[in-house]
């Protein structure tokens, strides 16, 4: 996590998002996973 | 984007490394008589055959780092970096939620080197109460002289498979490595088991060895089986070897002064691949291993037919199997990270039976599990985040680990066992990080594994 990344507020909620492209099989899979970074 | 062996690295883990069981839950009984055969105890440093170098290394522990594990009493230590380690004994691929849970440290009490190893023999979660064991005064040639290599002094561990069950005192031999900040242990079994067998037409030599994991005995399929003079890629005991048109199932005695070999006389079922409801042909299963509680088999023994495989009846799960379907080649493998855990998926649902037909139709979409970072996980700016996300059949414990692009030829190799495999380029999983306004921060692509 950078040093100077840009936080709303004293801390923030971020959405780490990741996707699998499977093809036909079952197209794309997306997961989502909350971090809170702060100071 | 250049081409990636990821599937052959995939694929070629299974030889790496990577028990007694109820028949019923594993495949049928294979009814053929078997012959026995002796075998004597050899010593793994007077061996010179080609699984010389497996037996010797023995079973390593990456689970080792500076953090002490939670409910266990440390003794005081003179190193202000000890060494934590777990090492996970009867690791099993057929039985999940096998495993006897060992914890260990390591202390430096010169302060100069890693000199004293403190591991807990009578398993009850306390260091405090076990001799410190320090260096090999006599190291075995070939291990005293590696380069970053720690030899400690041996060990003594009763593996205690509970009532009814016995406990297996065991030797091992333990041995610290550092690679950079990296530490790593292994503990190596001193003596295995050989002999000659005859499998089919042919006599070959046939050598059991704690590799894989340690366990005190030599009964269970996950014990290290190696023959001379065969093409044959997993060393499993559990692995049914094919010879002759025949599978040949090979079982031993705990002290593993005796091996027994019997010809797979039981009944065969068929697997078969479906559409799923989809509107495309039914996926093609390419190459792979499949395991039951006790047996292990590899796919390309199996005769095939119009796509259909022929199988002993009994309960599989894929443990590592290549599958092309449309535009894409993807690598289902057990997921070994869930091994050893008391709440891990003990399923094997591929139900092969002799009156009715398998079909493998891919109809439970997998959902993506993070594994890092946890979730509630807070984190600091300037601190390290690693991201690791599978795709995963949650309830059978499968995911898949690998995905190609069959339009994107990168080369072709041979497997293990011999046979042609086309490589292509691999489809990494993306990877991106948006703030709280759904603003993108970062993004990019995560390797598998």
């Amino acid at each position: 996590v950078p040093d100077d990344l840009k936080l709303s507020g004293n801390e923030e909620t971020f959405t780490i998002t990741a996707t699998f492209d499977t093809g036909e099989l079952y197209g794309t899979v997306k997961g989502q996973r909350e971090v809170v970074i702060g100071r | 984007m250049n081409g990636s062996p990821t599937l052959l690295a995939w694929a070629s883990s299974a030889m790496s490394g990577l028990l007694s069981v109820a028949l019923a839950y594993g495949a049928e009984n294979p009814g053929g008589t078997g012959k026995v055969y002796s075998l004597e105890e050899v010593s793994v440093f007077d061996y010179t055959g080609p699984a010389r170098s497996e037996l010797q290394s023995g079973q390593p522990t990456t689970d080792c780092g500076d953090a002490p594990a939670e409910g266990v009493a440390y003794p005081a230590f003179q190193s202000k970096k000890p060494i934590y380690g777990t090492v996970l004994f009867d690791l099993s691929l057929f039985d999940p939620r096998a495993g006897l849970r060992y914890y260990f440290a390591i202390d430096e009490s010169a302060g100069a080197g890693y000199d004293r190893l403190y591991f807990d023999v009578n398993h009850d979660s306390d260091l405090t109460n076990d001799a410190a064991v320090g260096l090999a005064k006599d190291p075995p040639a070939g291990l005293g002289n590696m380069p970053g290599s720690v030899l400690f002094e041996n060990l003594r561990v009763n593996l205690d498979y509970g009532p009814g069950h016995g406990v297996f005192a065991q030797t091992v031999m333990p041995r610290l490595m550092k690679s950079g900040e990296n530490a790593y242990v292994f503990f190596t079994a001193p003596t295995a088991r050989k002999g000659k067998i005859q499998l089919g037409s042919q006599e070959v030599e046939l050598v059991l060895g704690q590799v894989h994991t340690i366990t005190g005995r030599y009964d269970g399929p996950m014990t290290g089986a190696f023959l001379t003079g065969t093409e044959e890629a997993p060393p499993f005991l559990g692995y049914w070897r094919f010879m002759n048109g025949t599978f040949h199932r090979l079982s031993a005695t705990p002290a593993g002064d005796k091996v027994t070999v019997a010809p797979y006389a039981g009944p065969f079922g068929v697997l078969e691949t479906g559409t799923g409801g989809r509107n495309m042909a039914p996926p093609t299963i390419e190459f792979g291993w499949i395991s039951s509680r006790d047996a292990f088999l590899d796919i390309g023994d199996c005769s095939r037919k119009d796509g259909k495989l022929s199988l002993p009846v009994g309960d599989y799960r894929p443990f590592r199997m290549a599958v092309r379907y449309g535009q894409r080649r993807l690598g289902l493998s057990v997921d070994t990270a869930q091994l050893g855990r008391n709440d891990a998926p003990v399923v094997f649902p591929l139900t092969i039976r002799q009156d009715k037909p398998f079909v493998l139709d891919f109809s439970e979409k997998p959902e993506v599990v993070f594994k890092n970072p946890p979730a509630g996980n807070r984190l600091k700016t300037g601190q390290m985040v690693s991201v690791e996300a599978t795709l995963c059949d949650v309830r059978t414990g499968t995911m898949i680990a690998a995905l190609e692009d069959t339009t994107k030829k990168t080369g072709s190799t041979k497997l293990p066992n011999g046979r042609d495999l086309d490589m292509f380029e691999s489809v990494a999983p993306a990877v991106k990080i948006t703030n709280s306004s759904g603003q993108t921060v970062a993004e990019g692509s995560m390797p598998f594994g």
